[in-house]
């Protein structure tokens, strides 16, 4: 803390405006077939009048009160996803138009982001990741006429390979999440530079302050107040406290009858009445000095993801080689879908949700069942649709769930790969066990339905054999179909 | 810089076919840091060796005979006595003794600037009950006799000071508490936490709780071990491995049966380096511990600890600072690892905020200083006597 009479930070608020393609908790294949569009099938069926309410509620009266303080020298940042313009424009154009204002405001800088709000950023190829970040580029420039320079990361952690995608494609600085990755050993007042990039990071108590806590009434600090937050971050070291926040806290996740949007009114003049200053993170990156470069070499094990995260995000990654129709895949690959299969105590900004073991297993079941069913049409039309089908991913009710004598171990192989990759670490007895009954045939044959590998690996009773031949059926698909 | 010339009388070192427990890497680290300092160190010790110096201290090595651990111990202070004398010239300035083996040397030498060094207490180490039987009469007598004449005490915690206050009447001006160090660079490695779960048949991004120690009551593992369903109820994919052996490992085993848990027995020291670096979280469910080496050693390897509210654990860890505090039961233990499970950032946070408390109060730099602070007030408090009387 600093003593009385030292300058205080500036503050850099920024709002991440996205509405995610919610996905129907209720889907299932064969329901599917009876409908004329399949693909309509998989998302919620009430996404339209869901986010009406959420535009009612946060969107519409968060946008008016931002233009109102705008107005009055307010400055802030903007996250417009692709995804939250395209359902604007087709459902509530007035919406799109009230946001236009504040996104043209002349106290606004827009942020660049990934079109689909997407997690493209965690695969091993990047190729998805830049598309996706030009894609959005392009639509900035459409809409609302700017060229953003400054990149949100949405929920995942800067690598040194994005990174360089980002400096690549013209992003001079980027947001980075405070709770992962290299922010955590970093003061988050300062500027720093990763690996050359200059990046500015989310002050996560400060952001779950609001984000988080302000509804709760048995917090000590209730009721938070502008003016107390206000004071907060002017007593706060450092020069620039970042704040990127979910754009539906303000009203939807937390209710207009909590205050909150007379908080989010009430901030700027409580802000400036302290000396705060309010900037855009480019300026702040070009005021400010780096506190020095905390960047890596490699990427590091990414240990914050779970099981399921990972069984999903790898087979959403291949399933980008598999689907025919990119649209939908890429509304899969929104960060809400791999965010809701983990339980996580920190939220750092974002809507944080009350989920339990339970709901981030139906959120997976779900989230795999539509992936499967795509990939499953796209099979068809593809070069080789055996080979597709045979590099598919399945539901978790078809999955190989790994036992021992004694007991569930608890992950399952949802594909070829998953299994080839479980195959490598899965204890002794777990896979004799499998051996023993013949599982690993059965399963190929009448679930994936690869009945050549299934002859293949019958009789094969040593592990790495297994692997390897597994492996390199896998490699021959892929080459089938590329 | 003054340098001393310092005997330690300590019954075991890392240097010597007999080894017993926690007390030999404590006082031969102690012993090396003070030599690395420029003190002539001399180490009287038991060996079937030659006198030798190691790491620039001077062993002296005897081998004590005896029917039982009173007059072995008994033997071995004579033996080494008249090692001592042999070495006496010029005079040492600092005898530190470490436990009660060797008071009857400390005795004989008690004009001395003695220091004894309480690394347990015979009531501890019943699991803090009084024997009936007479080696513990004996033995603890020998402790308050050593509490007694010594000029100066340390002990590694508060709450083996208080202990010794209460049991022996050790005075508490005398009294010191100068915890156990640390080399944080020497549990510090670089590994792929993946890679080495995959070798125990774990999947690579399953969170792993680990529990290093003896598997005996004291240590708690039975603890634990009841806490797992609780835990998985909270989060299915959570790992948990036993590296130490002891005399509770059936009962565990049997009580651990269909639950993810694996029994590791004795690990090297390598094999622990790997396992401490690669875990998510270490378990410490003690229900004495005066000290806690396992978590010096968890903080220095960045690691994040749940550990129960006793003894040096409770003085030492910061409750949400640098690790959680729970109280002495299955479903505390449950609730602490739960907190923590499903919020690495947080782990992360407590892990590094104990290796920064091991850098500034564990290394063994810092508790040199400490050491040689208190031979310091020793001498100078032996030199004033000195000058009173002539």
């Amino acid at each position: 803390m600093k003593g009385e009479g030292q300058t205080p930070p500036a503050v850099c608020p920024g709002f991440d405006i996205h509405y995610p393609c919610y996905l129907n908790p209720g889907f299932r294949p064969d329901m599917a077939k009876r409908l004329k569009d399949v693909k309509e099938s998989y998302f919620d069926p009430y996404l339209k009048e869901d986010l009406g309410i959420v535009i009612d509620r946060s969107f519409r009266p968060a946008t008016e009160i931002l233009i109102d303080t705008l107005d009055e020298g307010f400055a802030c940042a903007l996250s417009i996803s692709g995804v939250v313009v395209e359902l604007l424009e087709a459902w509530y154009p007035d919406m799109l138009d009230l946001l236009s204002r504040a996104a043209t405001h002349r106290n606004v800088e827009l942020l660049a982001e990934t079109y689909y709000h997407s997690v493209a950023g965690q695969f091993r190829d990047l190729g998805e990741f830049e598309t996706e970040v030009l894609m959005h580029r392009d639509l900035m420039k459409d809409y609302f006429s700017a060229v953003p320079t400054t990149f949100a990361h949405t929920d995942y952690s800067i690598t040194p390979s994005t990174a360089e995608v980002l400096s690549d494609n013209g992003i001079k600085a980027a947001i980075i999440e405070g709770d992962s990755g290299p922010a955590l050993d970093s003061d988050p007042n300062h500027v720093y530079t990763y690996n050359g990039l200059p990046v500015i990071i989310t002050h996560c108590n400060l952001a779950d302050d609001i984000a988080v806590r302000f509804p709760w009434r048995d917090w000590d600090r209730w009721p938070l107040t502008a003016d107390r937050y206000a004071e907060w971050i002017s007593i706060s070291p450092g020069e620039c406290i970042t704040l990127y926040l979910d754009y539906r806290v303000f009203g939807d996740t937390i209710g207009a009858e909590t205050g909150i949007l007379e908080f989010l009114h009430a901030l700027p003049a409580a802000l400036a009445a302290k000396g705060v200053e309010s900037t855009h993170p480019s300026d702040a990156i070009a005021r400010f000095p780096s506190h020095g470069d905390i960047g890596e070499t490699a990427p590091p094990e990414n240990q914050q993801r779970t099981i399921l995260q990972q069984a999903a995000l790898q087979a959403l990654e291949e399933a980008g080689n598999l689907v025919a129709d990119k649209k939908v895949w890429r509304r899969l690959l929104d960060t809400e879908n791999l965010r809701r299969m983990a339980m996580r105590s920190t939220s750092c900004g974002k809507t944080s949700y009350p989920t339990s073991q339970q709901a981030a297993h139906d959120h997976f079941i779900n989230f795999m069942r539509v992936l499967s069913d795509l990939e499953e049409r796209s099979a068809p039309a593809s070069r080789s649709p055996r080979a597709v089908l045979s590099l598919r991913c399945v539901s978790p009710e078809k999955a190989f769930h790994f036992s021992s004598h004694e007991r569930p171990i608890g992950y399952a192989a949802h594909s070829l790969q998953e299994l080839v990759n479980i195959l490598e670490f899965a204890p002794d007895d777990v896979v004799n066990y499998h051996l023993e009954r013949g599982d690993f045939t059965r399963w190929i044959e009448l679930v994936i339905g690869d009945t050549t590998l299934a002859k293949n690996i019958s009789g094969i009773t040593d592990r790495n054999e297994l692997r390897s031949t597994i492996q390199k059926r896998i490699d021959s698909l892929w080459k089938r179909i590329r | 810089m003054e340098t001393y010339k310092i005997a330690f009388f300590c019954w075991e070192t890392l240097h010597s076919r007999f080894k017993v427990g926690g007390l030999a890497p404590a006082a031969t680290h102690l012993a090396e840091h003070l030599a690395a300092r420029g003190h002539e160190v001399h180490f009287f010790t038991r060996g079937d060796q030659e006198d030798t110096t190691i790491n620039g201290v001077r062993y002296h090595y005897c081998l004590p005979y005896g029917d039982n651990i009173v007059d072995y111990c008994r033997t071995m202070s004579n033996m080494l006595l008249d090692a001592f004398r042999a070495h006496d010239t010029p005079p040492f300035d600092i005898l530190h003794f470490h436990d009660w083996h060797m008071v009857e040397a400390m005795h004989v030498l008690r004009d001395r600037n003695t220091i004894l060094s309480y690394h347990s207490t015979e009531y501890g180490r019943n699991g803090g009950n009084f024997g009936g039987w007479w080696e513990f009469r004996e033995i603890s007598s020998k402790e308050w006799y050593g509490g007694y004449i010594a000029k100066a005490v340390t002990t590694v915690s508060n709450s083996t000071k208080t202990e010794v206050m209460w049991l022996y009447g050790v005075p508490e001006w005398k009294v010191t508490v100068i915890p156990n160090g640390i080399d944080p660079d020497a549990y510090r490695i670089q590994v792929e936490p993946g890679e080495v779960k995959k070798r125990y048949g774990i999947h690579p991004l399953a969170p792993v709780v680990l529990f290093v120690g003896r598997l005996t009551y004291q240590k708690g593992p039975d603890l634990l071990v009841q806490a797992i369903p609780a835990i998985l109820a909270r989060r299915w994919d959570v790992q948990f491995l036993f590296a130490g052996t002891g005399d509770m490992r059936d009962t565990l085993e049997k009580m651990a049966a269909g639950l993810p848990v694996q029994f590791l027995g004795y690990v090297s020291d390598e094999e622990h380096l790997q396992l401490l670096n690669a875990s998510d979280l270490v378990a410490i469910p003690s229900r004495n511990e005066p000290f806690g080496l396992v978590l010096t050693e968890a903080w220095s390897a960045e690691r994040c600890v749940v550990a129960t509210d006793v003894g040096g654990l409770a003085e030492n860890i910061e409750n949400f600072k640098d690790g959680i505090k729970v109280p002495v039961r299955p479903e505390s233990i449950a609730w602490g690892i739960c907190l923590l499970v499903n919020d690495p950032a947080h782990m992360q946070k407590l892990g590094r905020a104990g290796r920064r408390k091991v850098m500034e109060r564990f290394r063994w730099s810092v508790v040199t200083d400490r050491m040689l602070e208190v031979y310091r007030k020793v001498i100078a408090a032996g030199r004033d006597a000195g000058v009173r009387e002539g």
